[in-house]
């Protein structure tokens, strides 16, 4: 099915370069064409929240209720979905859960949650020293288009720490990190002091004085900074940098929100994500339960019960959740046995992962653990298979080959050239 | 620590094989070829048997009919080993070496016929132990300056020889001046600073500024921040009560302890933080101890063995006993909590519910304590006290508790019996009747003869001043042979054990080395030619560049440090309270009396977030002065500071962020500011051209070129009339130079 896909994809892209010729189209409509050709996904952009410190999947999607030893305290409801339970910590998303589809048979062998993290972000395991591979949101960066030239393309609502970022693409595909989604992008006004003819004349009084640093240290990383100085540069005039102010949204979606920051992350992205910015990443950290881990699942719960609630009725008021997928990631989740400290330890064999939005099947199981939840057992999913679907679904090149170095080997959103492929689980689409 | 805790990674068992997941050479094929086939088949043998190298990817493709990549039958490493038991032309030989099992001769199969990926492997090089041939001469080498230094250079030279390559030409004094002051006390000189040496005509001016930088107190700041990085120093644990850690680390630094007896002064630290505050290299960890071991390992022995935690290291030759084994060392320090019985007052729920109450009731007779602070600071203690009374660090007398872990997988130990505790690497020696284990451990770590942990910290220092290392990663070092420049790696371990691991004087010698003094190569150059032409470019981390631009609003910056040491007396009398009433009357004496120096220093160090362009200048200080780390949105986090949750996670990505706060952030208007200090300064000049010099000597720590500085009085001209040094100083602060070390 997949290949049929792909072939009928490349046939109309083919069709489409011949009848209209690549120049006439723009590249928004090339974009939306492959989008559209894939037939079942329509996607224009991603809101990928992830639940940082590795979320529980047996207390939250992928209960165990049968299992009383492995479930613990924990009860499922009822939710939209007919048949479906989910923890009762989520009850307001219990009402969504008919537009989410799960993957339950996530699959890694990263045990500690550096690499995990950099896994799940990236696809690839981490060799630190080697390489360092591109996060899903850069690809995007290298391989979309910008629906809005004002607007970066990558945004991020928290830090880069720890973070793949742009990896062996360019500086100018990484995220836009913004600390604090209230603060939105700081100081984006040039100084009172300066007119903007006088901020114009300053900086190229600057590049003056650098030009003989810069001709003597011409290195990527020096170049880098001058890239971005470009960037900050462009983004100034940009006219759609109150999409970056959440404060002046009406009371009543500020309320919706409330006032934790993953919720004003999540509005943060949806704001974004209306004015064409294609990729927002928001985290939620806190799910390392090792100790007390129902007291803590449930605090975090309360949290993502309200920024995702939030979140979904936003985007489904407004008709964005057709064209935006909604990603739920996590770098990998807990073990059935509860230990000394109360706490589960770390399962990177089996784990969750959701997906909601453009065209996805909503209700959708796909794949299963085993009935502690340890191991998934049927159509294990890799990250790359999961990073593969997102790709699909956005209608970009997959098989479009980089090379980092020369010499070296090649890569593409899948996979590496000689290496095994992500499959994009186009079975969870309707 | 965000590090991995009782996982277990169960291999692959039984699942139909339409859906197993695709096998992973490393970590599923390569041990069983350790196991079985390396003793004849690698470089562990001289000739190795048929010419075969298992432990090179490239003989194993290239050996004929071995490896046909999708067929296993075409294959002589499957079909070989999957003969029939007894056949002569089985492999392993029997007797040679451990048979392959039937479940691992079928993942050979499979591998096979997956494509037989092997990723990135390429070969396998055995990290477990620093080769004997590769040991320190025991030989003092000579440790006065000049000749060390002279060592270096003729080591580096013959180096550069040897590669056909030539050093980068000597750098100005300019340069050297900015990068060493950068380099040892973490910020840019300043105006004065600057001019004294630059005008200076000593022939022995570098040499008396390393001295003089040594000995100041940015020294501490500096290489406080550095350690503070690797050590994973954070100000809001443990009920901030850490701030004594913090403090003992900076006096530490500043004492110039040696390098081997502070480290052991840490591991075996025990008592209460209080009274012995180098317990807080323990005490940080408490409740997550693997991932305090994990950490130990990688900083001071440069090796990286979390993934044995759960099973036998795949990339390497650790195994998961190797792992519990010295574990069984590091676990003999252990945490104390006082139990529920003795101490019943210290009940969480019945503390906190009194405390509110104190605090309620306080609240209504604020005159009886004159504020309400001071009700707040009852409650504060209270909450303080409760948590962290009892914490103690303290150690074993024995072993007893060395495990096998619960649900241990391998033929050679039993989950949950008893493990006799041992190292990683070399000997150590018995623990005698009446030792603690964790000092006998202590013991071998810091031994000369432990050759890693002389390597990892040389290697450390040198990659710390010279922006590279020789020895590949810090935390997970390589062989010696595989070393940039092995002689230079070695030569330096002796150098370091010679100067009694005095850091800085072993620092003093690589900064008077000629190849310090060079121009500095960009990124990536030395590690591609696999040699020191000079140091390398490296922008400035968060902290040095938030204290370089403190230096420009306050040239005395440095002067105005005070290093107090929060007061933690009012503490010590609580453990041994024997009732409620007498813990609760010890509470309110001590909040009252003692605690309020401690409420004092946290507020000395709260730098709070700079959002909305609010930003106090109470916390203009040096960043090692801070919270630890500042809170997110803060400057320097914006610059890539690290979180501390993981061994040195700083980051220099540059950012859009980052660049706007350069052109339009609030700290600009502090500089220049009519009444400030710098403005003040400029005054002093009357001529224009003089200001402008002192413009560029304040921020870039040079003179202007000819060029610039008529480039610098057009720039002044076109401005209406009066004299525009903003201008001047804003394009100065926002060009590149101004973030790299030179």
């Amino acid at each position: 099915m997949f290949n049929n896909d792909i072939n009928r994809r490349q046939f109309i892209l083919r069709q489409a370069k011949t009848l209209l010729g690549v120049s006439t189209i723009s590249p928004l409509l090339s974009n939306q064409l492959l989008a559209n050709t894939a037939a079942k996904a329509k996607a224009q952009n991603v809101i990928h929240l992830f639940m940082d410190g590795g979320m529980s999947h047996i207390d939250t999607f992928d209960l165990k209720l049968d299992n009383k030893t492995v479930q613990g305290p924990v009860t499922g409801i009822k939710t939209s979905e007919t048949g479906l339970k989910i923890t009762d910590k989520l009850p307001r998303l219990a009402k969504h859960m008919n537009k989410f589809a799960q993957i339950r048979s996530m699959h890694h062998t990263q045990g500690n949650h550096e690499p995990a993290l950099y896994y799940m972000y990236t696809g690839f395991e981490h060799e630190p020293g080697v390489i360092v591979h591109p996060s899903l949101g850069a690809w995007v960066s290298k391989l979309g288009t910008k629906s809005n030239p004002n607007l970066p393309i990558y945004v991020r609502s928290g830090s880069l720490a720890g973070h793949p970022a742009n990896g062996f693409f360019e500086v100018q595909d990484a995220p836009l990190p913004i600390s604090s989604p209230t603060a939105g992008l700081q100081n984006s006004k040039h100084p009172e002091w300066m007119t903007k003819s006088k901020f114009q004349k300053n900086l190229s009084f600057a590049q003056k004085m650098d030009k003989e640093f810069l001709s003597n240290y011409n290195s990527k990383q020096v170049r880098a900074y001058s890239d971005l100085y470009k960037d900050a540069i462009a983004m100034m005039s940009s006219k759609d940098l109150e999409a970056f102010d959440i404060n002046k949204e009406p009371e009543k979606i500020k309320k919706l929100y409330g006032d934790e920051t993953f919720s004003q992350g999540c509005l943060l992205a949806r704001k974004l994500v209306e004015k064409g910015v294609r990729f927002v990443e928001v985290d939620l950290g806190g799910w390392d339960s090792h100790t007390d881990n129902h007291k803590q699942v449930t605090a975090r719960c309360k949290i993502l019960d309200e920024g995702l609630n939030a979140l979904m009725t936003d985007l489904e008021n407004r008709g964005l959740l057709e064209t935006t997928l909604v990603v739920i990631s996590t770098e990998f989740g807990r073990s059935p046995n509860i230990d000394e400290y109360a706490g589960r330890g770390h399962n990177p064999l089996g784990f969750t992962t959701l997906m909601a939005g453009a065209g996805i099947n909503g209700g959708a199981i796909y794949g299963k653990t085993d009935n502690t939840g340890r191991e998934a057992v049927d159509k294990h999913t890799s990250s790359l298979d999961f990073n593969a679907t997102i790709a699909w679904a956005l209608g970009l090149d997959m098989n479009k080959l980089f090379l980092p170095f020369a010499g070296g080997q090649k890569f593409s959103v899948i996979g590496k050239d000689t290496g095994t492929k992500g499959r994009p689980i186009t079975e969870i689409f309707s | 620590m965000k590090l991995c805790v009782y996982f277990m990674v169960l291999f692959v068992t039984a699942v139909s094989s339409y859906s197993a997941p695709p096998l992973n050479f490393e970590r599923d094929i390569l041990p069983i070829f350790k196991n079985s086939c390396f003793k004849c088949h690698s470089d562990e043998t001289k000739k190795p048997k048929a010419g075969l190298r298992m432990d090179l990817k490239e003989k194993m493709l290239t050996h004929e009919d071995f490896l046909t990549p999708g067929k296993a039958k075409q294959s002589s490493l499957y079909t070989l080993i999957a003969l029939s038991k007894g056949h002569d032309d089985i492999m392993p030989p029997e007797n040679k070496a451990p048979e392959v099992s039937a479940k691992d001769i079928e993942k050979v199969k499979n591998w096979i016929n997956q494509g037989a990926h092997f990723n990135n492997w390429e070969k396998y090089v055995s990290n477990k132990v620093i080769k004997l041939e590769s040991g320190l001469s025991k030989a003092k080498v000579k440790t006065d300056l000049k000749s060390a230094s002279a060592m270096i250079d003729s080591l580096v030279k013959k180096n550069l020889i040897s590669k056909k390559l030539k050093a980068n030409p000597k750098a100005d004094d300019e340069t050297y001046l900015r990068r060493t002051y950068i380099s040892i006390i973490g910020r840019i000189p300043s105006l004065e600073e600057a001019r004294s040496f630059l005008d200076s005509n000593d022939p022995n001016k570098k040499i008396k500024l390393i001295k003089q930088l040594q000995n100041s107190p940015g020294y501490v700041s500096n290489n406080f921040n550095y350690w503070a990085n690797i050590l994973r120093v954070k100000s809001n644990q443990k009920g901030n009560l850490n701030e004594v850690w913090t403090e003992y680390l900076k006096s530490s630094i500043e004492e110039n302890k040696p390098y081997d007896k502070w480290v052991h002064e840490m591991v075996t630290a025990e008592g209460r933080l209080w009274e012995n505050p180098a317990i807080g290299f323990m005490y940080r960890d408490a409740k997550n101890r693997v991932a305090g071991y994990e950490s130990l390992t990688s900083v001071f022995l440069g090796t990286e063995i979390a993934c044995a935690q759960c099973h036998d290291h795949p990339y390497d030759t650790i195994t998961r006993r190797d792992y519990f084994e010295m574990y069984g060392y590091y676990n003999s320090s252990n945490m104390y909590f006082p139990s529920k019985k003795r101490l019943k007052y210290l009940d969480g729920q019945k503390m906190h519910q009194r405390g509110m109450k104190v605090h309620d009731n306080m609240r209504k007779k604020i005159y009886d304590y004159g504020t309400l602070q001071a009700s707040k600071e009852v409650y504060l203690t209270a909450f303080i006290s409760m948590q962290r009374i009892g914490d103690k660090v303290t150690s074993r007398p024995d072993s007893r508790f060395s495990k096998f872990p619960h649900d241990y997988q391998y033929d050679d130990g039993q989950p949950k019996k008893h493990l006799e505790p041992n190292v990683l690497f070399g000997k150590i020696r018995k623990t005698k009747e009446g030792e603690k284990p964790i000092r006998v451990f202590a013991d071998w770590l810091i031994d000369p003869d432990n050759l890693k942990f002389t390597y990892v910290a040389s290697n450390r220092l040198w990659h710390r001043i010279m922006g590279e290392s020789l020895l590949g990663r810090l935390t997970h070092i390589s062989q010696i042979e595989n070393s940039m420049n092995p002689e230079l790696s070695r030569y330096l371990a002796e150098l370091f054990v010679s100067l009694k691991y005095d850091q800085k004087a072993f620092e003093r010698v690589i900064f008077n080395s000629q190849i310090y003094q060079r121009m500095a190569s960009i990124e990536g150059q030395t590690k591609k030619q696999k040699a020191f032409t000079g140091p390398v470019l490296r922008r400035l981390t968060a902290e040095q560049l938030w204290d370089s631009l403190m230096t420009l609003i306050d040239p005395n910056l440095d002067k105005n440090i005070v290093r107090e040491k929060p007061d933690l007396s009012y503490l010590t009398g609580l453990v041994n309270a024997k009732t409620e009433d007498e813990y609760w009357s010890m509470i309110e004496k001590g909040a009252k009396e003692l605690r309020p120096a401690h409420t004092n220093y946290l507020k000395n160090k709260r730098a709070r977030e700079v959002f909305s362009g609010k930003i106090d200048s109470k916390y203009f200080k040096r960043a090692s002065e801070l919270r630890q780390p500042t809170p997110i949105g803060h400057f320097m986090r914006l610059f890539g500071q690290a979180d501390r949750e993981t061994v040195e996670d700083q980051w220099i990505n540059p950012t859009v962020p980052q660049s706007l706060t350069l052109l339009n952030g609030p700290l600009f208007d502090y500089i220049t500011a009519p009444n400030s200090k710098f403005m003040k300064q400029l005054k002093q000049s009357k001529l224009t051209e003089d200001k402008v010099r002192s413009i560029f000597t304040a921020t870039l720590s040079k003179r202007p070129s000819q060029d610039q500085l008529d480039e610098s009085i057009s720039l002044l001209n076109q401005s209406s009339g009066s004299e525009d040094y903003k201008s001047l100083i804003w394009g100065l602060l926002n060009t590149r130079q101004f973030l790299f070390i030179p």
